[in-house]
Parts: structure tokens; sequence; C-alpha cells
């Protein structure tokens, strides 16, 4: 499950940044890219439009209803969204259960 | 199963009287799929769908806009006008009134604006219109909650715009001065007739007056206009 929630989130990110760049650019990503903060791959707007894409796909593609901006994502330490890691585990925790 | 539509979808919360309904059916004799959303049922001569929500419940809202998505997958339009009023001096106010006031007015609006621009995005396109009154400028007495929700309202909209107008999304405040409503008519009849006389507009203000300004802010003329309060009775 945790590939293809990769895969998901790796899909919406570089759909994202290629939008946002207007297709010129394809975006160099790994697992470890930062989401935010110093060396981020992507500006926080565009993070934003991540998150509700990727909350659309969890639901389109898997039938999951799936809430990334709730309390506990926002407050948590450390941030679910440090990395497209982070993110995929954080992913899988609330799909799957701690 | 999911029914896609091709048609303009608009969003009315408080749907069921005053502003909302007159709105509401606008929208539907220019064509929009109208979805309204209320605590209470409309009149069946609106050709509008309806989704029973409280406003005061975020789980409620967030559940009518999942359905809205799933059933038509588009938001083209939202108006933001369900609101409550309970003017009276802050001394003798009850706890429930001042919760109803925020809770509705400004949580509410809040959360539909959210899931809105969620499904609007998709589209790059996206109209929230959030409804004002006049007594954020005028400021009355016994209105101190009230005007409080709806200032905030107007500034939350000003810097929603700026989040989302490169998505294609603007985000305005049709504020309105005296319109004929139960809500209106709940004040003091001679408060609210000094306080009409007193407008630089003086009168009430018809549907159309509101629906003209509408018809504005949805059209390709409103593409660029966002961040702004528009005030009606030439109120500033």
């Amino acid at each position: 499950m945790s590939e293809q929630i990769l895969a998901l989130v790796v899909e919406n990110i570089q759909k994202n940044i290629s939008d946002e760049q207007n297709g010129e650019i394809s975006p160099i990503i790994s697992p470890d890219s930062p989401l935010f903060g110093e060396g981020a791959v992507i500006d926080s707007l565009t993070l934003v439009n991540i998150i509700v894409d990727v909350e659309d796909s969890l639901l389109t593609k898997f039938n999951k209803s799936v809430c990334l901006s709730n309390d506990e994502a926002v407050f948590r330490e450390p941030s679910p969204f440090t990395s497209i890691t982070t993110l995929v585990d954080y992913i899988a925790e609330l799909i799957d259960g701690p | 199963m999911t029914n896609i539509t091709d048609r303009r979808v608009a969003i009315v919360t408080g749907v069921s009287r005053g502003v909302g309904l007159g709105i509401a059916r606008h929208l539907s004799q220019s064509n929009f799929l109208v979805v309204g959303i209320s605590r209470s049922t409309p009149p069946n001569d609106l050709d509008a769908v309806h989704i029973y929500a409280d406003l005061t419940d975020s789980d409620s809202i967030v559940s009518a806009f999942d359905e809205i998505k799933k059933q038509y997958g588009r938001v083209d339009v939202l108006v933001n006008n369900a609101a409550v009023l309970d003017s009276q001096y802050l001394m003798i106010m009850s706890t429930k009134s001042i919760e109803s006031m925020i809770c509705t007015n400004l949580t509410g609006a809040v959360i539909a604006a959210r899931e809105a621009m969620k499904i609007m995005r998709k589209n790059k396109y996206g109209r929230i219109i959030n409804i004002s009154s006049m007594a954020t400028v005028l400021k009355p007495k016994g209105d101190s909650v009230y005007a409080a929700t709806k200032s905030a309202v107007e500034m939350f909209s000003s810097i929603t715009a700026k989040e989302v107008f490169t998505m294609g999304i603007t985000s305005n405040v049709l504020s309105i001065s005296a319109y004929d409503t139960e809500m209106f008519r709940s004040l003091n009849y001679e408060r609210v007739q000094k306080i009409i006389d007193g407008l630089p507009v003086p009168g009430l203000v018809g549907i159309n007056d509101v629906t003209n300004i509408l018809d504005y802010l949805i059209s390709s003329a409103g593409d660029s206009i966002t961040g702004q309060v528009i005030r009606l009775g030439g109120i500033s």
C-alpha cells in the first residue's frame, strides 16, 4: 500500500510543479525531497494544492477519505509535510492505523 | 452514481427565505443548477436542489459539499448568505445567541468557502460572494456581535481573495443595506425607519439591486474583480 501511496503523492507533486511552471521544466524529486522550508522543491501555495489533490486522489482511487489538514497533521512533530517519505508514512498510518 | 453536469452549479446558503431565496430564484432563472443549503426547507416552487445542513455544524457543511462534489463534480458560484441576527445590548445577550451568530455568520461561511474552493480550483474558475451588512459601517447599538461577525467575513474574504486568485477564483463581499426580510422586520420599527431615512440612498433595496451586482461579479467582466466590498445604499 505504501508504494501505491508514494506513487500517488509523487504523481500529484509532479503534476502541480509542472502546472506551476507551465510544463516547461520536469521536476526532479526524490522521497527525501523537503516539501517546505529550506531546500523545498515547492512553494507554500503549491503545497496547499498538493494536499488537496492528494486527499482527492485517495478518495477517488482508493475510496479512502483522509484529511491531511486537520489539527493533528498541522501540529504533529515532526511534521508529516517534512518530506515525501514522512507524508507517505503519515497517510499510510491514517489508512492502516499506527 | 456520479451525475456530472454541464450546467453551472451555484450554491446558496440560507436559501429558505429572504435574500438567499431571492438570489436562488434569480440564479435558477439564469440557468444555473442551484443547490440550496439551509436548515429550513425552501418553498416548493423554487427550482433548486435542497440539502439540509446546519451552518453551525462544520461536519454538516463538509458533508453537504462532499455530496455536491459526488453528484455534480463542480461548483461555479458560492453565495455565502446564511446569517442570524440577535440585536441586543451585549450585557443582556445570551451566550447561546453570541455563539449562534459567530458559528453561523462566520465559521459557517469560512467552512463553506474552504470546501467550495477545493472544488472550484479543479476548473480554475470560481466566484465566492459573501453577503455582508450595513451594520459593519453604521455600527448600530445592539449589533456588536452581529457586526463583528460580518466585519470578520469582510476581512476573511479580502485575504482569501489573495490566496485563490491565481486559481481563477474570486472572492468578494456584497454588503446589503436595508432589505425587507424577516430578520430586518424583527428589529424595532422606529429604529429601522431612522436607519432607512439616514441612508445616503434612503429606502429599501430590492432583489434586483442585489442580483445586478451578483451578475456582474459572476460574469467574465468580473474576472479581475476580487477582494472588494461592494456596498448597496450608498453606504461608505
